[in-house]
């Protein structure tokens, strides 16, 4: 196989309020390739958000401890600063957020955005970063872009303004894309057009894209390859279509269970009981034992370390590895059925 | 449906002016709600689904009453409102809310079972007996009183305090409670267990639930009936087999499409609509879709197309209640699409 784009080894993210340590993010391991699409699936305070933050840069340093190595096309991610990591960020490695509205600047124009991105990264002169931002809104599919390029974000709606924060992100080329949440405050109508377009702006540059998301729809429309994070660990990971056809760990059966999507009229939803762990005070093993219909006492002591199966499939539960239960995806039938 | 409806709603209205400009005139109107009709019967859930700005969250607000609506009936028990302080204040217990954001329907400096507690008393319980109520209440929701009953709630996770807030509404058994996104802001584990407990509570009380949101898979699961709508109009409404199995309204079919697929290895190929939902403030004249529509003819904008059954085919059969407000499916309405014959006129 090549070499990946970004690899990513033992991150750790802490939080520090007073005495209190909040772990965030705790040991997440990937290697991500050109033109490859990894989602990562988790629920609120799983730690998917802080993952993508922690690899830009962009969490407050005085707060935050983090450890491990990340690497971009070779150069250290986490240890870049000022320049350095200005150099890096919006021209090799970009962002696209949950909120377009708070991400973009209310005093600048779409078009002047974009082109003081072009003009910051390749040295060029106004006039043509100004034709390059509108041709970037052509590509993104907003109608009349010349026009619009001198619109203020809050003349602009929820799905335009999506596009164009893609199409600032884009703009210089970068390698690697990380969307957070990108479609969660559109409308459903509105979302799969902004999927659409992600889906073919990665196949025609080749980019990679890691995208983050709590919806197992939305990260079935994008993702190759999929990471399901709990309490700050990928808990299972491989292609979607292995992962969401033949869990390997609980919560993934649980999550595709709590999805109503095949799920038959008033028949009762499997639920996950219980809430997610406090990240202040971890168990030492499983976290998600707890919460978890098969563990056993010996779950909550002992680590589950990454039991890998094959080149690209692997997951943390001790009772899978050893054999002792066998998973299904629940709904498989009505999935099948739907379908037909 | 021979039955008095619990509630019912006739020609509801309601415009919210935009002022602007140098002397503040008004400079158009938002026409959030435009001649709407709809019933609820005793013991189902009406689901309503659209996208942002069709006019749900405004239903929901006149349908309680916190506003006041520009024209049109609203019925409960098929008697008219208003009648009487007294009266008034029994609609109040009768008719109940549950919002989107858990955190601010909470008084944050009360603990949870007073919050619980506070309305029994005002509608004349005593002190002691709707403390009582509200820890069974709390029980009931899942919350363990001894334990929850004291916090405050910032003290509790965002399911939790939903599971509050649900019981805050039962406290003063109410016939009709009103979920308007009610579960939107909830992770899908902890989503999947308070739906489950709105369906406990459904049929333990024997409650009607106008159940409002933007999630077609939610209004899916829950509902037994369905109400579609756009800019502020219904297009579709119909018993959930209809509505899904067989949409009609070009809008609820590209809403369905849009749905990302949880089917693995399945996946969208076309997105079904362009652009974002036209603005409320102005709405094309005629149906308020067409401008979106594949299926758009001049004849779409001459006139408001009326809620009426669909015209069946010898491959679509109609269920009953069905009622959908497009042209192509009523007979000679001009439509290249429509059937042929005379028009059917609009039961007044």
């Amino acid at each position: 196989m090549d070499k990946p784009i970004l690899s990513v080894d033992d991150l750790e993210v802490k939080f520090v309020e007073g005495k209190k340590e909040i772990h965030a993010v705790n040991g997440v391991s990937f290697e991500l390739f050109r033109g490859e699409a990894l989602g990562i699936l988790g629920e609120s305070g799983s730690g998917k958000s802080v993952t993508l933050r922690a690899l830009l840069g962009l969490l407050p340093t005085k707060k935050t401890r983090i450890r491990g190595h990340a690497t971009l096309e070779g150069t250290d991610l986490l240890n870049a600063r000022g320049r350095a990591l200005a150099d890096l960020r919006g021209n090799r490695l970009s962002m696209i957020f949950q909120e377009p509205a708070s991400a973009l600047d209310p005093i600048y124009t779409i078009g002047d955005q974009i082109a003081e991105t072009l003009i910051r990264h390749e040295g060029i002169e106004k006039k043509a970063a100004w034709t390059r931002a509108v041709s970037l809104l052509d590509e993104v599919q907003i109608p009349s872009a010349a026009q619009r390029a001198k619109a203020y974000p809050h003349e602009m709606s929820g799905g335009m303004l999506q596009r164009s924060m893609i199409a600032l992100a884009l703009a210089c080329r970068p390698s690697v894309l990380f969307a957070d949440e990108p479609t969660t405050a559109l409308d459903v109508s509105v979302q799969i057009q902004i999927l659409l377009l992600l889906r073919q702006l990665q196949q025609e540059r080749g980019m990679a894209i890691i995208f983050v998301s709590h919806d197992l729809g939305v990260i079935n429309e994008i993702s190759d390859r999929v990471a399901v994070m709990y309490a700050g660990r990928f808990v299972e990971t491989g292609d979607i279509t292995d992962v969401f056809s033949q869990p390997h760990h609980p919560y993934t059966t649980g999550l595709l269970g709590a999805t109503i999507g095949a799920a038959q009229k008033q028949e009762r939803l499997t639920t996950i009981p219980g809430m997610p762990p406090n990240l202040a005070e971890l168990p030492p093993g499983c976290s998600f034992a707890p919460r978890c219909a098969y563990a056993q006492p010996s779950c909550e002591v002992d680590f589950p370390p990454l039991h890998k199966l094959g080149e690209r499939r692997a997951h943390r539960c001790l009772r899978v590895a050893r054999g002792e239960i066998a998973l299904h995806a629940p709904h498989e039938q009505s999935a099948a059925q739907q379908e037909n | 449906m021979t039955d008095t409806p619990l509630f019912s709603v006739k020609n509801l209205v309601k415009h919210f002016p935009v002022h602007g400009g140098l002397l503040q005139r008004e400079v158009g109107r938002v026409q959030a709600v435009d001649d709407i009709s709809f019933a609820l019967n005793p013991q189902e859930t009406l689901g309503m689904v659209g996208e942002s700005g069709c006019g749900k969250s405004t239903t929901a607000k006149l349908v309680v009453r916190l506003i006041e609506p520009d024209s049109g009936r609203m019925e409960l028990d098929g008697l008219p409102l208003s009648r009487g302080r007294a009266w008034d204040k029994d609609f109040r217990r009768r008719v109940q809310m549950v919002f989107q954001n858990s955190f601010s329907s909470l008084n944050p400096r009360m603990p949870i079972a007073s919050s619980i507690a506070f309305a029994p008393t005002i509608h004349g319980a005593s002190r002691t007996k709707s403390m009582q109520r509200a820890m069974e209440l709390l029980e009931i929701v899942g919350l363990d009183p001894s334990l929850y009953g004291g916090r405050y709630p910032h003290e509790l996770s965002g399911g939790q305090r939903q599971r509050v807030n649900i019981a805050r509404a039962l406290a003063v058994n109410p016939d009709l409670v009103i979920l308007d996104e009610a579960v939107s802001a909830l992770d899908k584990s902890v989503e999947a267990q308070v739906l489950n407990l709105l369906a406990d509570l459904k049929r333990d009380f024997g409650l009607t639930y106008l159940f409002i949101s933007h999630d077609l898979n939610v209004i899916k699961y829950l509902s037994d009936r369905v109400v579609v709508m756009y800019l502020g109009k219904i297009v579709e409404s119909g018993p959930v087999e209809a509505v899904y199995g067989m949409p009609r309204h070009p809008y609820t079919r590209a809403l369905l499409d849009s749905m990302p697929s949880v089917i693995p290895g399945k996946r969208s190929d076309h997105a079904p609509l362009t652009g974002d939902p036209p603005n409320p403030i102005n709405p094309p004249s005629g149906c308020r879709f067409r401008t979106r529509c594949p299926h758009a003819e001049p004849v779409c904008g001459k006139a408001v197309p009326p809620l009426l059954e669909p015209i069946g085919s010898a491959s679509q059969q109609t269920l009953a209640g069905h009622e959908v407000a497009c042209l192509m499916h009523q007979r000679g309405s001009g439509h290249s699409q429509a059937p042929e014959g005379e028009p059917v006129r609009e039961a007044v």
